[in-house]
């Protein structure tokens, strides 16, 4: 969980804590669909995902962009972040186990504002990327 | 078939939604995130917040109800089985918390035919029952021309 940090305390090239999750289940997918309202069968129905050309159901982008909010948020206090985005890069499927990590790349004074900026990747157990993204943060001074 | 470009600026919404806390619990445990910002009543409530808040990809409940109105769209007419999320995009103004009442509009901001693919841009402005920017999303769709 997220202490209190400080614009002065990061330095660029600082790596963001890790985040493990998974491995992943389709049970996962289910409760993913049911929570976010999205019941693309691609997520949850084999036998559509197959129908489609794929070898069984697919992650939600949007569940592995929430595992990189989630490593974002136990790092850095929600209130403080401004600005998050991702490219989804690859697909993730039942078994994967998702390592999402990310460094710091610039910091800022923009007005009244201390921004750190940083990158973001999600990567499974094989090192195949499945969302890359950035994001920035306006942080306390210390004085 | 390409999409059209003459539906750039197109508008959807406004669609409201109400913010629960039992919605933020569902969804901060389909996540597996066990964050008691969102989870424990007692913990966010001696938080800074002062009671449970919405994780930032929140954002896609209240204000990717757009997307459906958009997907379904009859004069885009978009290939549904040949569309994938391609990016997405957030930018926080306020936070959001159980009992909001959020009201999103959209627009399509930018659509480019390239030669495999269509990619298709949908801006979408969040505001709370004040009248407050919580959010600005934007969702992008890649299609694959079959």
């Amino acid at each position: 969980m997220s202490q209190e940090i400080y614009y002065e305390d990061i330095n660029v090239g600082d790596e963001m804590p890790k985040l493990v999750k998974g491995p992943l289940q389709k049970l996962q997918h289910v409760m993913y669909a049911g929570a976010s309202g999205d019941f693309n069968p691609l997520h949850t129905d084999d036998d559509f995902a197959k129908a489609v050309g794929l070898d069984g159901v697919i992650a939600h982008g949007m569940l592995i962009m929430g595992f990189v909010g989630q490593a974002i948020t136990q790092w850095i206090p929600r209130k403080y972040l401004k600005r998050f985005g991702v490219r989804f890069a690859g697909m993730t499927k039942p078994g994967n186990t998702i390592t999402v990590k990310g460094n710091v790349v610039e910091k800022r004074v923009d007005g009244n504002e201390n921004i750190i900026k940083c990158e973001v990747l999600a990567q499974d157990e094989n090192g195949d990327v499945k969302v890359t993204g950035h994001f920035e943060a306006a942080l306390p001074l210390k004085s | 078939m390409a999409v059209d470009r003459k539906f750039i600026g197109k508008e959807y919404g406004p669609m409201t939604y109400e913010v629960c806390k039992e919605k933020i619990k569902e969804y901060a445990r389909a996540i597996k995130n066990e964050d008691p910002h969102y989870l424990d009543e007692e913990f966010a409530t001696r938080s800074k917040y002062g009671g449970i808040i919405a994780p930032p990809t929140f954002a896609v409940i209240y204000s990717g109800q757009l997307a459906m109105p958009f997907f379904m769209d009859p004069e885009l007419n978009l290939d549904f089985a040949m569309l994938v999320h391609g990016e997405q995009e957030f930018e926080f103004y306020d936070i959001v918390r159980p009992g909001d009442v959020i009201t999103t509009q959209g627009k399509i901001a930018n659509i480019e035919n390239k030669e495999k693919v269509d990619v298709i841009s949908l801006d979408a402005y969040s505001r709370n029952q004040e009248g407050k920017l919580v959010c600005k999303a934007v969702y992008t769709f890649v299609i694959r021309k079959s």
